[in-house]
């Protein structure tokens, strides 16, 4: 006699999961199977094994699984609240008073920091807490957060502004400029000087400059031959001294 | 010179053989560290890379090593004190040549500096062999 899958299923104490896991079939196919979908023959037979059975004893086309779940009671209907006495409201009642926890004190970082911006201020920490109202000591979590907020902003403010269209001073690192030579090559070959160029092997090239980029630069030299020299091949150019001497 | 400038000018000299082939003749997998050798600001630290680039190019150890230990950071610190405090710079070239004068400028591939005649030398970066405390002075951080 045949069963149904479900039963077969319930049976051994497995899940349709843990029956999909053992048996290669798609937890998917087998709720379908259980819904009354038929089986696929291919399925049945790995199905069969799984639940230790014989193919004949499952039937192709499951009887839908009966609904067993009672239907979960009703919450019980909640009392209605008392009615409120119109004084019950006040604020003023101690009953419902809350007590708030004490607040918390400032952080010692919270301090340091603080300590830190009134000495950048110049500022003595007595001048500071005729302002505050308190000893910076005493100053909570939340105050000192708000009191380190207001002394950055005066420190920012008295910052000298950095004036417009100039660049910022740069730092040591990174090396990514690259403007200082570009910006001499620019002005070299503008003004036309002649500049001369001393490669690694102590050769020298002179003439005006026609043309660079980062890894090379191209020259004329005075009898019109032009001559590109590859930066990794030079050691070091400058102007004619003569050049310099005049501008000097 | 720092090493990195070193290996460029070696792979140069041998005519420009491609970081994956050397990579190959290293027993290297890939030429990522190849090529970082050669862009590294700081020293390489890989002492076991540097023993096989010295035996690949030919060269004894002691040789990179010491370009190892001028890497081109501490020129940038050089140069930037030297900027700082208006001393004089005196750099030593691959030819042997010294070139003083006072700091200009410096940025990624040179450096401006100004000989007593006030004439403004680039003076390109991996020109640059050794300079006064060169090894000695820097920390590297």
């Amino acid at each position: 006699m045949s069963s149904n899958l479900w039963e077969l299923r319930k049976k051994r104490g497995m899940t349709v999961k843990q029956l999909a896991a053992k048996s290669g079939v798609p937890a998917k196919s087998i709720y379908a199977y259980e819904a009354g979908e038929p089986i696929k023959i291919a399925d049945l037979g790995k199905l069969a094994k799984v639940l230790y059975v014989d193919k004949t004893e499952i039937k192709i086309q499951s009887d839908p699984v009966p609904k067993t779940k009672p239907e979960p009671p009703k919450p019980p209907a909640k009392p209605a609240p008392p009615a409120k006495p119109e004084a019950a409201s006040s604020s003023t009642s101690p009953a419902r008073e809350k007590k708030l926890p004490p607040p918390r004190p400032a952080a010692e970082g919270q301090l340091h920091h603080l300590r830190g911006l009134l000495e950048k201020l110049g500022m003595e920490e007595t001048a500071v807490a005729a302002e505050i109202g308190k000893p910076v000591n005493e100053l909570t979590f939340l105050e000192a957060r708000t009191w380190l907020k207001t002394l950055d902003g005066r420190i920012q403010a008295e910052k000298p502004q950095r004036p417009p269209n100039t660049r910022r001073w740069r730092a040591t690192q990174p090396e990514i400029v690259d403007e200082f030579e570009a910006n001499y090559l620019q002005a070299r070959q503008e003004a036309k000087d002649v500049v001369t160029f001393t490669l690694l092997n102590e050769t020298t090239f002179s003439g005006i400059i026609i043309g660079f980029s980062p890894y090379n630069i191209t020259i004329q030299q005075a009898d019109g031959t032009e001559t590109t020299i590859q930066k990794l091949a030079l050691a070091y150019y400058a102007t004619s001294p003569e050049l310099a001497k005049e501008a000097a | 010179m720092s090493l990195s400038d070193h290996l460029r000018y070696l792979r140069a000299q041998q005519g420009g053989t491609h970081p994956v082939e050397i990579a190959q003749a290293l027993g290297l997998g890939k030429p990522t560290a190849v090529n970082l050798a050669e862009k590294q600001y700081r020293p390489v630290r890989d002492e076991e890379l540097v023993e096989k680039l010295a035996q690949y190019y030919g060269r004894p150890l002691e040789e990179l090593q010491w370009h190892n230990a001028r890497p081109r950071k501490y020129l940038t610190f050089y140069i930037a004190r030297a900027l700082k405090t208006s001393e004089l710079v005196t750099l030593t070239l691959r030819s042997g040549q010294q070139l003083s004068g006072k700091a200009a400028w410096w940025d990624l591939s040179s450096v401006g500096i100004r000989d007593e005649n006030g004439r403004l030398l680039v003076i390109q970066r991996h020109a640059v062999i050794d300079w006064p405390g060169a090894a000695t002075e820097w920390e590297d951080t």
